[in-house]
């Protein structure tokens, strides 16, 4: 027997305010190291969100979000605030106990008024439930809490913009006056207007040096070394403290250092602030989704009608829909009828009649489009569809490809070197000129022009936009890594029932054998496949409905052997039902007749069940399911773009081969249990092949695991229960063409910014750092340095918004 | 619960010699008319590679 060490193991989902490349991650990192118990942080840079690991219970939300703080940035947060009855002396305890509260970041009480404010993490809980908690805790609230949310938006938009603007008046202000030497110039207007654009931009400033102090500097810290530094020596020459040595250059101007100042920082800060939005506006689709699943719920409890929020509603509970309502939960309609809008969970944008007659299923997040129902709830919170295609969105993009991990090593470095070599600028101008100015100018703009966050965003962001439009045409990625695994796949295998099948059988008839009587050998057969989630079973419990045959619930055993069938025990009868590999296992003897009526049943290509009655072989029942319409075209598709398609399939081989004859496959191998299918995959891989593996989410798992990349067909139902790395929502195949051709896309336009962040870097840094001056006196000043930089990372966005733009066929 | 072959209580993984509970174990086969439970995935296959040899002379270890 093997003991192992338990470990506390905890993990806290966070969203840094802040965050926008690896050296960012690196500092914090640095900080969370000082924790004790800090194991792991995985941080998407594309969003902001993390996750952080622990293993001890030191490790603690508030310590984290104190390093985190330390280390420059912040976490997104939401405040509650309300008074509570309390005496002075019991504001320590009571702040401790709302401080065990799961979610709860730290919590503060006023002594004299009661007043209590407690900043709580949205990604791990919300208002409600700390509230519940605090009056389980026995706290009196006084007031209902409100929620306060972080933003200050429009007053950051609005200095950003004045930063920008008076940037732009002091670079033309001082061109002017060089262009036209009868304007005398007013360099007091110049200091001002950059001494205003550092003050708009204290906060890029101090964070910038607080890194730089922290020994990870980032992005900011070029950005606030180049521009005060070129303010100070500014200021030197102007109150003559440094005389300028190269007069005979008419580029510099002592003024050149002021705009230089003011234009790196202008520049930058809005165009940050631009990208900010950019990438806002990318992952719209992730915060609508979070929206849908948060919403109300009117739950019905005898004649009343109660409105609460979604994450109070219990399993069983009815909740009522209206016309226009977001649907809160995922169950089933027990009253009324109406079109339901899924397309924020499938991407399908026709509406689908739902009613209760037919005990129709619902999604939360889905849209009521008419109609009124009421829905008996059978899944909440995080265990709904939409949270899971949330938390698959959300996982994905933590994933980082190896290219990726190589670039975020170099952007560690990167600073570094940039700072060394601004030093090394302008030593080297200043021994060649010996012009103090123009050395620092190139050192300013070789700091100002570095553009180290492309290389760290390059490619999450583009995956992150990826997995979301997936989302929309109904397809849920469940790894980061697919869009890469598909450009590598060069085989794709299918499942039969359910994949290339629709999943739909039927029975067409029963054989008997021995002897023996329909109605016995089927009230047999249905009472053991009503407990089977195979396919087949419910073609074969709608063919007993049908006939009005009954079912025993005296089902003493039961069990089920995936890819052979299933074996139960009813009235002291030993009940075998599954195929000819099922039958010789259990020494069940199948004399030639039996043999070949199976393989007359598949070369029809029908599926041929053998049920046996202690032993001996009683009836074979023939059930057929109707090829996908689309599954012919697909497969014609994959071949011309270089796959080779197979078709891996527990049914009897004539089947298989029928298949593989009408579909042009190029190969077919029947008669495979799961493990089997999970060999086949093994086989082929270490033959240098990367298999596609498309099949039921269920019953395929090993199969689907072991495969290269593994996608399930599932209706959204289905989802929680389903394996692999992808899921078809909408149960269609032409989703493998669309995610084909995403993937494609994506892969393009992450090497697309890839790329681009390397040849920007290569080939501006040498030009700001003079490269071209001696030759064709070409001078790139601080300020278009870093108007370059900015409009780089803003290609990058802008670049990596094109995912969205792809509308697959 | 009663399977073809017997009561069911807990079984004996036959290639490692692990002790499993048939209801909760996912991996298991029919051999000769009898089922037979497994641990892992792993001793599952290697049963089925070579059940006579494990049936003859006993668990062995886990399969590397």
């Amino acid at each position: 027997m093997i003991y192992a060490k338990c470990l506390i193991m905890k993990e806290y989902r966070v969203k840094i305010i802040g965050v926008d490349c690896p050296t960012c991650v690196y500092s914090i990192e640095r900080e969370l190291r000082k924790i004790k118990g800090f194991t792991e942080i995985k941080v998407d840079i594309a969003t902001g969100e993390a996750v952080i690991k622990c293993n001890s219970d030191e490790c603690s939300i508030s310590k984290i979000y104190d390093a985190i703080r330390e280390a420059g940035y912040d976490l997104y947060k939401e405040t509650l605030v309300t008074y509570v009855n309390i005496s002075p002396e019991q504001v320590g305890v009571l702040e401790k106990k709302i401080a065990e509260i799961k979610g709860v970041i730290e919590a503060k009480i006023s002594s004299s008024t009661g007043l209590i404010k407690i900043n709580i993490n949205p990604l791990e809980t919300n208002r409600e439930a700390v509230y519940n908690e605090l009056l389980r805790k026995g706290v009196e609230i006084k007031q209902t809490p409100e929620v306060k949310v972080h933003v200050s938006d429009k007053i950051t938009l609005i200095t950003k913009l004045v930063a920008f603007a008076l940037a732009l008046t002091a670079i033309s202000y001082s061109m002017i006056s060089m262009l036209n030497p009868s304007i005398s110039m007013n360099e007091e207007i110049l200091v001002t207007l950059a001494f205003t654009v550092i003050i708009l931009n204290y906060s890029v400033v101090k964070k910038g040096y607080k890194l730089l102090l922290m020994k990870a500097p980032g992005m900011e810290s070029l950005i606030a070394l180049s521009s005060t530094l070129s303010f100070i020596f500014g200021l030197a020459i102007y109150a003559g403290i440094l005389h300028q040595t190269h007069s005979s250059n008419t580029i510099i101007h002592s003024s050149s250092f002021f705009e230089a100042s003011a234009g790196v920082l202008g520049f930058t800060s809005l165009g940050k602030y631009l990208e900010e939005k950019l990438k806002q506006k990318a992952l719209k689709h992730l915060e609508e989704l979070e929206k849908a699943s948060r919403g109300k719920a009117r739950i019905v409890k005898n004649s009343d009608v109660v409105e609460v929020n979604a994450e109070q509603v219990n399993i069983g509970d009815i909740v009522e829909v209206k016309t226009g309502d977001m649907i809160p939960v995922d169950g089933i309609v027990i009253e009324g009828a109406g079109y339901v809008d899924e397309s924020l969970l499938t991407g399908e944008s026709k509406p689908v009649f739902k009613k209760a007659e037919n005990r129709d299923y619902v999604l939360a997040g889905s849209t009521l489009i008419n109609g009124y129902m009421k829905i008996r709830t059978t899944r909440t919170g995080e265990d709904t569809v939409i949270a899971r295609i949330t938390e698959g969105a959300r996982e994905a993009q933590f994933h980082k490809p190896v290219i990726q991990k190589f670039a975020d090593k170099v952007v560690g470095l990167l600073t570094w070197i940039v700072i060394a070599l601004a030093i090394i600028v302008a030593v080297a101008w200043y021994i060649l000129t010996g012009s103090i100015s123009l050395s620092l100018l190139f050192a300013a703009a070789v700091l100002a022009v570095t553009c180290p966050c492309p290389l760290g965003i390059a490619i999450p962001m583009v995956v992150s936009i990826g997995v979301l439009n997936a989302s929309r045409i109904g397809i849920l990625v469940r790894r980061g890594d697919l869009f890469e695994r598909m450009a590598k796949a060069n085989i794709v295998i299918f499942d039969k029932t359910g994949t290339l099948t629709l999943g739909e059988p039927r029975v067409k008839q029963v054989i008997l054998l021995n002897n023996s009587n329909e109605e016995e050998i089927m009230y047999y057969t249905c009472s053991l496949e009503a407990r089977s989630e195979h396919k087949l079973a419910q073609s074969l419990l709608e063919y007993c409905r049908e006939n009005k045959y009954n079912l025993s619930s005296d089902v003493s055993y039961f069990e089920y052997f995936p890819g052979m069938g299933l074996i139960g025990q009813i009235n002291e009868h030993t009940i075998s039902i599954g195929n000819v590999e099922l039958a010789n296992r259990l020494g069940v003897e199948l004399d030639q007749r039996i043999l070949s009526l199976i393989n007359e049943i598949g070369s029809r290509g029908s599926t041929p069940i053998l049920v046996s009655i202690d032993n001996k072989p009683a009836a074979i029942v023939e059930v057929s399911d109707t090829l996908r319409p689309e599954a012919p075209e697909v497969i014609k598709a994959l071949k011309e773009l270089g796959f080779k398609v197979g078709l891996a399939s527990g049914d009897i081989k004539g089947i298989v081969e029928k298949f593989r004859e009408e579909l042009k496959l190029d190969f077919a191998e029947g008669e495979l249990r799961p493990m089997d299918k999970a060999e086949i995959i093994q086989r082929l891989q270490s033959n240098g092949g990367r298999v596609l593996f498309i099949g039921d989410g269920v019953n395929d798992a090993i199969a689907m695991s072991t495969s290269f990349i593994g996608i399930a067909m599932g209706k959204a139902s289905d989802i929680a229960k389903n394996s692999g790395d992808a899921i078809l929502l909408t149960n269609d195949l032409r989703g493998i063409l669309k995610l084909y051709d995403l993937s494609r896309k994506v892969n393009k336009l992450a090497l697309e910014n890839l790329i681009w962040a390397f040849i920007y870097n290569t080939t501006l840094i040498p030009i700001a750092a003079g490269a071209l001056y001696p030759q064709y006196g070409i001078v790139l000043k601080p300020e278009w340095a870093a108007l370059a930089m900015i409009l780089s990372d803003i290609t990058v966005i802008l670049n990596s918004l094109r995912v969205g733009l792809s509308k697959a066929k | 619960m009663k399977s073809p072959g017997g009561f069911i209580m807990e079984q004996i993984d036959p290639v490692c010699g692990m002790k499993v509970n048939p209801t909760t174990s996912k991996y298991k086969t029919i051999y000769k008319g009898k089922i037979y439970y497994f641990c892992s995935f792993a001793c599952l296959k290697e049963f089925e590679k070579n059940a006579e040899l494990y049936l003859r002379e006993g668990p062995r270890k886990m399969p590397t």
